[in-house]
């Protein structure tokens, strides 16, 4: 071959394009906004990699996160900067919301069955999508309301250094988000209790997670709520919104009162209809 | 292979031969290079797909760790166990009226919509497999799940509601799911993030019970 086409087949060597072509996904310094941060390059939403940015999280840490929202004064105090504002996930969210949705509709099923008292299983599947649309209102609507509050009534022209611990601090959505689902992780247990058919323990349950999930939501939340005008409203409204959660479910599926009329009723049917059959045969 | 020197014969009928000299046999030991599977009898051709399903499925029922089970995936055995899963599931509308069980399409959804799900989710967390190997993995490993139905069905029908044949059907969709999570555990473990593992992993056993729960609470 001729050096002229020799020179076109030869192997050329470029320069390293390596470093262009790298995304980082290491979770940002500081608080993250919605879109990447301006210090990686940018990554298209329809890439994978931009969303494989809210998983960034290992067993670990999200055990960890789940035993801090059934504790009330477990997370330090600066939990929501430090911790959920810097790498706010949806794994926990999204997994412990799914589990929790399956959980309620088997054991409603399961304390359906327990009241009817015969070995006909009468499911009702369709509790599934039910619970699934009110768990999952809840985790996106109450977020987005206390986000949208505090964004309104909290003035953040302070001057101080904003890496202070004591700098006002608007936690972003996604870390509100973050820390109403793993708030939902108590309810897991005792949906599971829920099928115990004691009217008493079923309220200490309701009362019992409640009071913890909801103070840690509030202990959490309270160096932002502090800030803003209106403080008592957000906290009357967290802990009521998160006990009608609770007492919803539980009256709506698991209690014993309305089942034990029902129970009486079928008995009553029962005995009718046999005393119509003798009274004719 | 010496294809300059190849003649194309032009007599009376210009029908060629379309093999390469030397012959087909040479060729299909290669992997992945087999040009001849246009001539080969359909019988070969359904054939050969059976036999990769049917290895799958005993792989399935057997699990090894050192596996290439992930290596070439099909979505045949997922589709026939899920037809069959979602034929006996649904619900039975003797009374006239809906005996509040699962729908054909539910069941359907159910099992490949969860399948894309704890996919993605494996993805998501830094998994080494692609979607549809995770989809293969995960349809397959219904296998026990679909026999434990088997056994519920055969139950049910010859004999009457008690609480001992209610445990035994438990029992039974028990073991399946246990069996089930064990041998998909088996075949994922490797391919996921070293720190993660867990996270992967408790999808695909909140996947199986749910299924499991289908099995165990259908009673017709």
């Amino acid at each position: 071959m001729s050096s002229a086409t020799g020179d076109l087949l030869a192997f050329k060597d470029y320069d390293d394009f390596a470093d262009s072509a790298q995304i980082s996904v290491n979770s940002p310094k500081k608080v993250p906004q919605n879109e990447s941060e301006p210090s990686t390059p940018k990554v298209s939403m329809f890439q994978i990699e931009f969303y494989q940015q809210f998983f960034n999280i290992d067993t670990a840490e999200v055990v960890e996160r789940i035993v801090n929202s059934m504790y009330p004064k477990r997370a330090t105090a600066s939990y929501l900067k430090t911790n959920l504002g810097v790498n706010p996930d949806l794994y926990g969210p999204f997994w412990i919301a799914t589990t929790l949705i399956f959980t309620i509709a088997i054991s409603g099923n399961l304390a359906d069955f327990l009241q009817k008292d015969d070995f006909k299983w009468h499911y009702n599947f369709h509790l599934v999508s039910y619970a699934s649309t009110c768990i999952i209102l809840y985790v996106c609507l109450m977020p987005f309301v206390i986000w949208s509050v505090l964004k309104y009534s909290v003035d953040l022209s302070d001057d101080s250094n904003p890496d202070l611990e004591s700098a006002p601090y608007i936690p972003s959505l996604l870390s509100i988000v973050c820390l109403y689902g793993y708030s939902l992780a108590v309810y897991i247990p005792v949906s599971v209790l829920w099928t115990i058919q004691i009217s008493f323990l079923q309220w200490v349950l309701v009362l019992g997670g409640a009071f913890l999930s909801g103070s840690v939501l509030i202990n959490v939340l309270m160096p932002s709520i502090k800030l803003s005008k209106y403080s008592l409203f957000l906290i009357i409204g967290i802990a009521s919104a998160h006990f009608i959660l609770a007492a919803g479910f539980m009256l709506w599926l698991f209690h014993v009162p309305s089942s034990s009329s029902h129970h009486i009723d079928s008995v009553v049917t029962h005995e009718i209809i046999i005393s119509a059959q003798n009274q004719t045969g | 292979m010496d294809f300059d020197n190849e003649r194309i014969d032009i007599s009376d009928d210009l029908s060629g031969s379309m093999t390469i000299s030397g012959g087909s046999k040479r060729l299909r030991g290669m992997k992945g290079t087999d040009f001849d599977t246009l001539d080969e009898p359909i019988k070969e051709t359904i054939l050969r797909d059976v036999r990769a399903v049917y290895t799958k499925f005993k792989n399935v029922l057997h699990p090894q760790r050192k596996n290439n089970i992930l290596k070439e995936w099909d979505l045949w055995g997922p589709l026939v166990l899920c037809t069959f899963m979602a034929t006996i599931l649904q619900s039975s509308s003797e009374n006239g009226e809906n005996d509040g069980g699962p729908e054909f399409a539910e069941v359907f959804v159910i099992v490949w919509l969860g399948a894309i799900v704890v996919t993605i989710n494996s993805k998501l967390l830094g998994g080494q497999i692609s979607f549809f190997q995770s989809v293969c993995v995960l349809g397959y490993c219904l296998t026990p799940l679909g026999l434990s139905l088997l056994v519920c069905k055969i139950l049910l029908i010859l004999f009457s509601q008690s609480t001992f044949i209610f445990l035994l059907r438990l029992l039974a969709s028990g073991a399946g799911f246990a069996w089930a999570t064990y041998a998909s555990v088996i075949f994922m473990e490797n391919s996921q993030p070293p720190k993660r593992k867990a996270l992967a992993i408790y999808p695909m056993f909140l996947f199986y019970f749910i299924i499991s729960w289908l099995v165990a609470s259908h009673t017709h």
